[in-house]
């Protein structure tokens, strides 16, 4: 039994503009704040983006097949958008802290220099070591915490294997551990 | 250095901050925490992450643009409808929706396609749910595909001496809240329909299966319910032999703005029943989780092919993959046939045709480029290969051949770089396809596409789709197509209750029937969905009609 969402792609499909309007409305809140941190803070390009998405919805919405969930499948769109406007921006921010590798598993050396950590975690430099996360890891963390997917889901949004999401995970975290333990100081842009 | 006894449990940490984790997981995550010091540093850390991230969205600027952006989108909006839906069943909730009262005369000459839309301004933020009261039928994806027992080059039920049942006689018992999903013919008078009996009213309980036999001319229901599932496909490869396929059904829940609780039928487990020695037996083919939908047609009682969408793919334990399967029976089982739509989910199949032993054509699409292009597929299996055509922009619904060298095809096609979508039909000569002209206004209705062909004989075929939003003056119209005598011709659909025909089969020289979706009144106010309801179509003598007794 179709959902409201997979109600609203269905007569997408047919060419009702109302219903796209619906939709739009429903889903610009989040996607736009997804998009706000795939693509740095650059309002204009969010914009845009968020126009790309929902044109991209209005051309196959006929081809949704009802197996995900209309929002896991209009985050696909959105993820493949983000993706291609960041590789065609001018303005193109590489994460500050290193880009770990996905596969591959590296001694686990953290945990060590963990027990000399404040078990109160400093919120602000959390934030801070998050921003200056490599946007593979970030969006992996903001999917599965901001947002509401499942790891199933991430890994359709982000069109790759289960276990290579919970290893981003894990590498987002030992990310965090060392810009909490050494901030690397900003390049200027 | 790492306690070993640890490293399991962290990383499920982040799984348990996000409530990802089972609740069995949970249960020992939590015992393992109160003696484990590091575990609840790491777990500190990871309870910090959702605020952080918040706080994170705070610098986001208010949402100033969400107008300007949806006005400017409009702009955008190429003036066509997007991929239209695949299957006649999803084409019939938007139908049913939107179409304004019938009318008991023949549809009038098409109308010129209507001026664009005023754009709509955007909508209040409020927003409105949508009450909606709907069947169980799933998005079925497999779109039509003309059953034929006789394809492999043994001609039609035309050289049947029996002409089927007197029309007059014919009528079915259909049970209340039921739906048919497909039928098939095992001889002129002997017939079986599958589909399944549900209660809109009642949503939380899920569909049970219906299984219905064509004997003395009346189309009854036999007592075979199988509860909390439903049957999608019918095929009798002989009078004696046939399968059925369909799904269990599991509920997905939600809680909706005014408390109440939506239920959702989710396709679960594959269901197989095999017709043999004059009962329906139940067979086991494990291994096919999530079926959304299931399609069979045999070609005898040892041949045949089935269709699954969405069952997952084992590629791995880490891996999902919602995907088409294509099995083919010889033998005496059912056994996996390598497609690229197994691994692809970008990859679509809509329909198939058995031609010959171990020989079949499926057709679809393929989306590209993020599935903002779409590429028609014709793919074809043959001593082991598959061998694939994808230089059509667009879609092909169904497939149906009355013999090796001639075999049908149609969809739609889009034209002008995606900004217009024609319907499409090819044909197959033994040796290639080609594009068939379609009979003047049609070939020029933009938004126009078929979604089901039945080839009758090599010279006889039917098409059926719609003319899409923009076509017809009462909302979106039936479109027929007769082929006889190398041309085809629009034929008036005279049905004005019933839209989305398909499923058509021969049974005899003057009778065939088909399934057809009772558009329901109108009166219904907009957003208010009434359950599609699937109904046995007559074809006597070139005259369609509603079996009485639906």
């Amino acid at each position: 039994m179709p959902s409201d969402a997979q109600l609203l792609v269905a007569r997408i499909a047919t060419g009702d503009e109302e219903a796209l309007g619906e939709l739009y409305l429903l889903l610009r809140p989040r996607l736009r704040r997804y998009l706000w941190h795939q693509l740095d803070g650059d309002l204009q390009a969010v914009e845009e983006a968020l126009q790309d998405v929902f044109l991209a919805v209005w051309r196959t919405a006929g081809a949704y097949r009802g197996d995900a969930r209309v929002v896991t499948w209009v985050y696909q769109i959105a993820h493949y958008q983000a993706l291609h406007a960041r590789r065609s921006s001018r303005h193109h921010h590489e994460a500050l802290a290193p880009d770990s590798p996905d596969g591959g598993d590296t001694p686990d050396e953290t945990l060590g220099t963990a027990s000399h950590e404040d078990a109160v975690v400093d919120r602000l430099a959390l934030a801070d070591a998050l921003r200056r996360l490599s946007s593979k890891h970030r969006e992996v963390l903001d999917l599965v915490f901001q947002h509401g997917f499942s790891l199933e889901e991430t890994a359709q949004i982000l069109d790759v294997p289960l276990g290579t999401v919970k290893s981003r995970i894990s590498y987002a975290r030992r990310a965090l551990q060392r810009e909490l333990r050494a901030p690397t100081i900003e390049r200027a842009p | 250095m790492a306690e070993s006894a640890c490293l399991p449990f962290l990383d499920r940490l982040p799984l348990y901050v996000a409530g990802r984790l089972p609740s069995s997981e949970r249960e020992s995550l939590e015992a393992h925490f109160v003696s484990c010091a590091e575990c609840q540093r790491e777990l500190a850390f990871w309870q910090a992450v959702p605020g952080a991230l918040a706080s994170l969205d705070d610098e986001i600027p208010p949402d100033r643009h969400a107008a300007t952006t949806w006005t400017a989108l409009q702009r955008r909006l190429p003036p066509r409808p997007s991929v239209p839906l695949r299957t006649p069943r999803e084409r019939a909730y938007m139908e049913i929706e939107t179409r304004t009262p019938p009318r008991a005369s023949h549809r009038s000459a098409p109308t010129p396609i209507a001026p664009r839309r005023a754009r709509r301004p955007l909508l209040a933020v409020a927003a409105c749910a949508l009450i909606v009261i709907l069947s169980a039928t799933l998005f079925g994806i497999l779109g039509s595909q003309s059953h034929h027992p006789t394809v492999a080059g043994q001609g039609t039920a035309t050289s049947s001496a029996q002409a089927g049942c007197a029309p007059s006689r014919l009528r079915t018992n259909l049970p209340a809240n039921a739906s048919i999903a497909d039928l098939s013919m095992a001889s002129p008078e002997d017939g079986w329909a599958v589909g399944q009996i549900w209660d809109p009213q009642h949503s939380a309980t899920p569909a049970h299966t219906l299984l219905m036999h064509l004997q003395s001319c009346v189309w009854s229901p036999i007592d075979s319910s199988i509860p909390d599932a439903t049957l999608t496909s019918i095929s009798m490869g002989s009078a004696g032999d046939g399968w059925a396929v369909g799904m269990t059904l599991k509920a997905f829940t939600t809680q909706n703005e005014n408390g109440t609780t939506n239920y959702e039928w989710d396709g679960d487990q594959l269901i197989v029943l095999h017709y043999t020695r004059g009962s329906w037996q139940r067979v086991s083919l494990p291994g096919y989780q999530s079926v959304i939908d299931a399609k069979v047609r045999m070609l005898s009682s040892t041949e045949g092919w089935m269709v699954l969408h969405g069952g997952k793919s084992h590629l791995g334990p880490d891996t999902i993959a919602y995907a088409e399967t294509v099995l083919h029976y010889s033998g005496g089982a059912w056994s996996i046939v390598g497609h690229d739509a197994a691994t692809n989910p970008s990859a679509t199949v809509s329909g198939f045709a058995g031609i010959s032993s171990n020989d079949v054509w499926t057709v679809g699409s393929q989306l590209v480029g993020a599935g903002n292009y779409e590429y028609a597929v014709l793919a074809h299996y043959h001593a082991g290969v598959w061998t694939t055509r994808t230089d059509i922009s667009g879609h092909i619904a169904s497939v149906s051949f009355s013999s090796p060298s001639n075999g049908w095809a149609v969809g739609q096609m889009w034209v002008d770089n995606y900004k217009q979508s024609l319907p499409l039909i090819l044909h197959y000569d033994g040796s290639q396809w080609t594009s068939v002209a379609l009979p003047a206004p049609v070939r020029a209705a933009n938004g126009a596409f078929l979604e089901s062909v039945t080839a009758v004989s090599d010279s006889e075929a039917w098409a059926f789709g719609s003319m899409g939003p923009s076509g017809g003056a009462s909302g979106p119209a039936v479109l027929a197509l007769h082929y006889l005598n190398g041309q085809w011709t629009e034929v008036t659909w005279p049905l004005a209750t019933i839209i989305a025909p398909h499923e058509l089969v021969i049974s005899s020289a003057t009778q065939g029937f088909a399934i057809g979706t009772l558009a329901l009144s109108s009166t219904t106010p907009k957003r208010y969905m009434a359950v599609p309801k699937g109904v046995i179509l007559a074809l006597n003598n070139g005259s369609w009609s509603v079996l009485p007794g639906q």
